[in-house]
């Protein structure tokens, strides 16, 4: 007997805005009227480099996971049908 | 005379029936061996099977693994080879696209990859999807 397997993961999209000293009015202008409000979290490049590899550590780990999952169940299936 | 060939005869019946009853004894318990062997030889070839698929498997997984690996030094190998901070600068309308687009493409990668865990039971679901 196995058990049910998680749920996919469902990901909603982001937007991100690039802003420069050239097209930083621009670019808030658009936050503005996007949001109603003129808030927004920054990141710098260095940051988002490093948040684009803890997003490859994350898939990393997954596909890993996954893999001993379907490793345990091939083995444990084979086990049950003898 | 006739006496000896009747005790002869006696013997001859007794000894063959000693032999009869063992012979049935030895037949039952080559059986039983016969049967134990059976069975063990297909206990041991089961798990001789299982130890083939488990190595099997387990490699399968190293070489993903490696895999993996590559595919992820592949994909931060862009972050080295570029100096972001200067392109983002340079040309913000070019980079913004590229970098939406990128994310998107991870967030979908990992999408599929957790649907084909999901997939192993047939879609069968604890909890109902999110919205």
């Amino acid at each position: 007997m196995q058990p049910i397997m998680p749920r996919e993961i469902n990901l909603k999209e982001l937007q991100w805005l690039t802003v420069t000293p050239d097209n930083w009015e621009e670019q808030l202008a658009r936050i503005e009227e996007q949001e109603g409000e003129l808030v927004f979290l920054a990141m710098t490049i260095p940051d988002y480099e490093v948040m684009a590899y803890n997003m490859q550590e994350i898939k990393r780990y997954i596909v890993e996971l996954k893999d001993v999952v379907v490793y345990y169940r091939k083995v444990t299936t084979s086990e049950e049908t003898e | 005379m006739s006496k000896i060939l009747i005790g002869v005869i006696a013997v001859l019946l007794l000894s063959n029936y000693f032999f009869w009853n063992q012979n049935n004894k030895l037949s039952a318990l080559n059986q039983a061996f016969e049967l134990r062997d059976k069975e063990q030889k297909a206990a041991i070839e089961s798990l001789q099977n299982d130890f083939t698929l488990q190595t099997n498997s387990l490699l399968e997984i190293q070489n993903r693994n490696q895999e993996i690996q590559q595919e992820m030094n592949r994909y931060l190998d862009i972050f080295k080879r570029h100096d972001l901070t200067k392109l983002a600068a340079a040309k913000p309308g070019l980079i913004q696209p590229r970098i939406n687009k990128g994310t998107k493409d991870v967030f979908d990668s990992i999408e599929e990859d957790s649907r084909n865990i999901d997939s192993l039971d047939d879609g069968l679901q604890l909890q109902p999807t999110a919205n």
